[in-house]
């Protein structure tokens, strides 16, 4: 009879208040409007102790709206000394422990800070807390929040469409091709905190750690998760940069240096590596056939070209429909496909930029939208109201 | 009654023939009721065939009678005989038979009789008994036990319903007022935009809702459905363009008469080119096995 528990943990360094504010703010709206939620809800924010002090006002707010504001220690270190936000998700797991949430009728919804909940998503999330099959689940990601149609935003379309085939391989055994989400993510909470998120130093791809080692431990215990969530791209095409090189820096510490990643998983990850790096010669290839006269390659290369340019323009044009209900700006299709163009150069140049180049401790996106600053007024007439005071 | 008795009275209440031809047979010696609940009847040999079979019962009666008494003072002879078998040795006692009956000694009551003979042996089946009877009490007593847990549980369960409650009923507190605060905060109607300016310098842009509040489940709805219908077409369509645009490659190298590269470009670049097939043949597969095998839907909410 007794409900299960939803804990909707944000963890970030909580540097974007805005953002973060607005995420939790998703969840405490629809929780109070949406009818039949089979679960009883919890609101924590995970953030560390600079965040807090950027805006203490938002996250007092918050903490008087019923958020449980979680600032993980300075000093806080984890048994193998784990950093970045492998850390404060430990430190969340051991908080959890202590106040006797780590059980299996506690469930908990990990967001980014930009990570926004829909009506949707809450009801997926209440149809997958009934189920006793499954561990994990997780689904599609838009990226409509504060979306402008410029090139970075253009990309993150692909990425959308992408979530089918991370959804299909997820749920597959051995998750052939590798995919999964580091947001918008169920897990039951004593399955989260027995496999813990403590590694050896800093892991920059936790979220694909945690998944090989719950696959390991639990066997083909995931589900997909229905609903949206609805998050937002990068702003600028330099913090798409470095957005994708931290993946890649992810990928490759997993192949390298973590030993309990299995090997076909570790191929797996090789492969997804080398036909990204693969991207950038191909296009340099292609450009160069047209002085170069490489015709003949097309008698090997042509029967799949034509599949592989199709699939990246499906990639944008399905994209683009999934997201056609949330965005409210309108873009041209010749301004959508210079956009498109735009940000798959950057992505492919992303690797080869993640080789060359490493993200600091302190480095991170912004997602608080930049706003310009109110103009004042040259000259206020006295109101009755200022007059009276 | 039994039904044979019944039916048979039944037929001796049915006027004419029949009537006659059922009471002349002999009535059965163990069927009584069909005697005491004969209607009456002015058949003078149904008369005094009842009259004659009263006059058996009664003898047999009296017969019956003086046996039973017989026997009685036979066991009560006997108890008192056992009881005193200690003190002095029992005279031999004849039983009583129908034509000798004596009159009964009421004046000294004898001491009862022990347990066993009154009980007899014990059953060989006792052990049994007991130990079933054994077996239904500690059923039941698990069963109390089992009762008991879960009237400890739907106790805590009713705690939790009045905890939900209790929660509803602030979340509607906390609603009603945040609507109230809303509704005082909203421009009016009767307020004059041009005074509004005047007072305040310039029109202040109304506060846009945060995006968030239009992500409802109708929406997630008519998305998910949209590209679930769209998943055959998409399939097709990608298989036509990709050998639309592979034909026409092959066809313009094929034209083009371009002077074949060195074996090396020829052997490398393709590779380079094919890494990322693969990746794009499951992810069109995943995509389109998650779109057909999978409801996606959520819940209309009203």
């Amino acid at each position: 009879v007794r409900a299960p528990t939803v804990l909707f943990q944000v963890t970030a360094i909580g540097k974007n208040p805005q953002a973060l504010d607005a995420t939790v703010r998703s969840v405490l709206y629809w929780v109070r409007r949406t009818p039949r939620l089979s679960f009883r809800y919890l609101v924590w924010a995970v953030i560390e102790p600079d965040g807090y002090a950027t805006a203490p006002e938002v996250y007092d707010a918050l903490a008087r709206d019923g958020v449980r504001i979680v600032i993980v220690p300075s000093d806080y270190q984890t048994r193998l000394g784990t950093r970045g936000k492998g850390r404060a998700l430990q430190y969340a797991a051991e908080e959890r422990g202590r106040l006797g949430l780590s059980e299996p009728m506690t469930w908990v919804y990990h967001q980014d800070e930009e990570t926004c909940v829909g009506q949707d998503t809450l009801l997926g999330v209440s149809e997958f807390v009934q189920r006793r099959d499954v561990y994990l689940g997780t689904g599609v990601i838009l990226y409509p929040l504060d979306w402008t149609g410029s090139a970075s935003h253009v990309q993150e379309l692909t990425r959308s469409y992408d979530d089918w085939r991370v959804l299909d391989s997820m749920v597959h055994p051995g998750n052939p091709t590798a995919g999964f989400h580091g947001s918008h993510f169920l897990v039951r909470a004593d399955v989260e905190d027995t496999i813990g998120w403590d590694v050896e130093g800093y892991a920059p791809a936790e979220d694909l750690l945690f998944e090989v080692r719950l696959r390991r431990e639990f066997g083909e215990a995931f589900g997909i998760l229905k609903g949206f969530a609805y998050e937002k791209g990068a702003f600028t095409l330099q913090d798409q940069l470095k957005q994708r090189r931290r993946w890649m820096h992810g990928v490759l510490h997993a192949i390298r240096r973590s030993p309990e990643v299995p090997r076909s998983r570790r191929l797996t990850l090789a492969y997804s590596a080398l036909s990204w790096y693969s991207a950038l010669p191909s296009t340099a290839v292609l450009i160069a056939s047209i002085w170069l006269h490489y015709g003949p390659l097309l008698w090997v290369t042509g029967i799949f070209t034509g599949f592989v340019w199709t699939s990246m323009v499906l990639a944008y044009v399905e994209g683009y429909r999934l997201h056609r209900a949330y965005v409210t700006r309108r873009v041209s299709m010749a301004r959508m496909a210079l956009a498109g163009i735009l940000g798959a150069l950057v992505d492919v140049t992303a690797p080869w930029y993640a080789l060359l180049t490493r993200p600091s401790m302190g480095d991170f996106i912004p997602k608080d939208r930049p706003v310009a600053r109110p103009v004042p007024a040259r000259r206020r007439a006295p109101t009755p109201s200022s007059s009276a005071g | 009654m039994s039904s044979v008795g019944a039916t048979r009275l039944y037929a001796q209440r049915r006027p004419g023939s029949h009537s006659s031809a059922v009471v002349r047979e002999p009535a059965p010696r163990r069927d009584p009721p069909v005697l005491e609940e004969a209607p009456e009847s002015d058949d003078e040999s149904v008369e005094s065939h009842a009259a004659r079979m009263v006059r058996v019962d009664a003898a047999e009666w009296e017969r019956e009678y003086r046996l039973v008494l017989a026997e009685l003072d036979f066991l009560h002879r006997a108890l008192r005989a056992s009881r005193s078998a200690d003190a002095e040795p029992a005279t031999p006692i004849a039983r009583p038979t129908a034509t000798a009956v004596e009159p009964r000694d009421v004046a000294a009551p004898p001491p009862p009789p022990p347990l066993a003979e009154v009980y007899g042996a014990p059953s060989p089946y006792l052990e049994d008994r007991l130990a079933t009877a054994q077996a239904v009490a500690s059923e039941l007593s698990g069963e109390f036990a089992r009762m008991e847990q879960r009237s400890t549980e739907l106790r805590a369960s009713v705690r939790t319903l009045e905890d939900e409650l209790t929660r509803a009923s602030d979340e509607l507190v906390f609603l009603r007022e945040r609507d109230e605060r809303e509704f005082e905060q909203a421009p009016s109607n009767s307020v004059d935009p041009r005074a509004a300016r005047r007072a305040n310098g310039s029109p202040a842009p109304a506060p846009r809702p945060p995006a968030y509040q239009e992500f409802t489940a109708a929406r997630y709805n008519e998305t998910i459905r949209g590209a679930v219908d769209r998943r055959r077409t998409i399939a097709v369509v990608t298989v036509v363009l990709a050998a639309l645009i592979s034909g026409a490659l092959l066809v313009l190298t094929y034209f083009a008469h371009e002077p074949m590269p060195t074996p090396w470009l020829l052997a490398g670049l393709p590779v380079v080119w094919l890494v990322p097939v693969p990746f794009f043949v499951t992810s069109f597969r995943g995509s389109q096995r998650v779109l057909g095998k999978h409801a996606l839907d959520v819940p209309e909410v009203p």
